[in-house]
């Protein structure tokens, strides 16, 4: 059991629709037609945005589904808190919850440190997955480290 | 008797450390060694971090013989540091403290020296010195605040030692510091460095920067081996140390003197230290490798030192921060 799992566009084992392409967004991307979130449970979401005048030169949106609406916040706390100092530089990043979804979207000149920004999420993601992997759930408090790793 | 679960990985240690009122219960702690002649990057250390953390976290609980229900805080490192690193180990604690519905609190890593060195050693109210591979401070605790009396204004002494082993290439498990130690034992001759104290601050890149122009010349001249390198580079260094520690304790009229962070290991800098104390009629403190060294315990310490005086760091605000200056944090659990 995993309480993320990876997917495509279009929902939960389905095909992949129009824009869901896994790289930083350009000039020439194409705009997904879902938002995060609408594939179902455990389906990774990626869209990219269209550009126009004013826009930032790469935008990235990305979404994860988690097993519930609690993991989608805590994921949300746990990665989000190093984020917000980004905002006054040159990555732009806002996080949403919707349900047990959870939405990135990124906004940056150089796509370059889009990349690498996106990365660094899904590093501290994977984490965040696997962290409530090993340690959830804490309660009933009878159940701790040694009852965990007898099952 | 609350009990803190604290990690620690500001640099190229990971260390998680249980402490409860005053008892150190568990601190496992792993290295990220490169190989000689190189040095950590925050990336690869960082992922380092990301890999062993959670197997550190069980090792350091079941150590302890605690499970989730017996922590009562969670401590982190907040800074200073390494961004990568720090930010991972941030994600960790966040996510426990919310998976485990506790508190969490952000440690400035220098306290968190300066706390576990008070609690093992018992010395009252000591200059220290804190020497490691990011830090170099002589600090002394004033009306709420540990303030910065002199420091490097360039590198870390650590830092010095720790780029002038790459020259060499010496190996850095288990660290650089400890391997130059060693070979500085075998040196015979004393090659003449640049001496830089400024004041109460110190200055060490000028010294490395001479050192590794005149090391490949002098070692193939036969003017020197490398183990009188090490020796030479350890005395000038460290007699620095001295100067600006000792200085430090004059203006501050103390009896104590409290070596803190992994440079603190080595014994060449207790025994200096130790004779200039000795000529002041003064005591020195210092620890041995399992809390000198970054460690998850010495966290913890401070952690529960702040826990007990009410500080809580909130989720919204538990940002890490690479630079975070030890007179930065109000010491609230002090007269």
């Amino acid at each position: 059991w995993s309480p993320w799992r990876p997917g495509r566009q279009g929902g939960p084992g389905g095909p992949s629709g129009p824009g869901s392409q896994v790289s930083p967004g350009g000039p020439d991307s194409q705009s997904g037609s879902s938002s995060p979130g609408q594939g179902g449970p455990g389906t990774l979401e990626v869209q990219g945005g269209p550009a126009g005048p004013g826009c930032p030169r790469g935008r990235e949106t990305m979404g994860a589904a988690a097993a519930s609406a609690l993991h989608a916040e805590m994921a949300l706390r746990s990665v989000a808190s190093d984020a917000q100092r980004h905002q006054q530089l040159a990555v732009q990043k806002e996080f949403r919850v919707n349900g047990s979804a959870l939405a990135v979207r990124w906004a940056s000149e150089d796509t370059g440190l889009l990349r690498i920004s996106i990365n660094s999420f899904l590093d501290h993601l994977s984490l965040v997955m696997r962290s409530i992997h090993r340690i959830w759930p804490p309660f009933p408090l009878s159940l701790g480290w040694e009852k965990k790793a007898e099952t | 008797m609350p009990a803190v679960l604290g990690f620690e990985g500001s640099a190229n240690k990971i260390g998680v450390g249980v402490v409860c009122d005053g008892k150190v219960l568990a601190n496992p702690r792993r290295t990220y060694v490169t190989p000689p002649g190189t040095g950590f990057l925050p990336g690869d250390t960082a992922r380092h971090h990301r890999a062993v953390i959670l197997d550190l976290l069980q090792e350091a609980l079941t150590e302890a013989g605690l499970t989730s229900q017996d922590i009562d805080c969670i401590a982190y490192t907040k800074g200073p540091g390494m961004g990568a690193p720090l930010a991972s180990v941030a994600v960790v604690a966040r996510t426990v403290a919310q998976l485990w519905n506790k508190p969490l609190l952000g440690v400035n890593h220098c306290i968190g020296h300066i706390e576990m060195g008070r609690l093992i050693t018992g010395a009252t109210s000591p200059t220290v010195l804190y020497v490691s591979g990011g830090n170099t401070q002589v600090i002394a605790y004033s009306e709420h605040r540990y303030r910065i009396f002199g420091e490097t204004i360039d590198i870390a002494v650590g830092n010095c030692l720790d780029r002038f082993a790459r020259v060499l290439r010496i190996s850095n498990d288990p660290s650089p510091g400890y391997n130059i130690e060693q070979m500085a034992k075998r040196g015979k001759k004393l090659i003449e460095l640049p001496y830089t104290v400024k004041g109460m601050d110190v200055s060490f890149s000028g010294i490395l920067s001479f050192i590794e122009d005149v090391a490949q010349r002098l070692l193939s001249t036969g003017e020197c081996t490398p183990e009188d390198l090490c020796f030479s580079l350890q005395e000038t260094v460290f007699a620095m140390l001295v100067e600006i520690t000792e200085r430090a304790m004059a203006h501050c009229g103390s009896q104590e003197a409290l070596i803190v962070g992994g440079v603190g290991c080595n014994m060449r800098l207790q025994e200096m230290m130790e004779t200039m104390c000795q000529e002041r009629g003064a005591r020195l403190f210092a620890t041995d490798e399992r809390f000198c060294i970054d460690n998850g315990a010495m966290i913890a310490q401070a952690g529960w030192e702040m826990f007990q005086a009410g500080h809580r760091t909130p989720l919204s605000d538990s940002g890490i921060t690479q630079r975070y200056r030890t007179d930065e944090v109000e010491v609230t659990w002090r007269d």
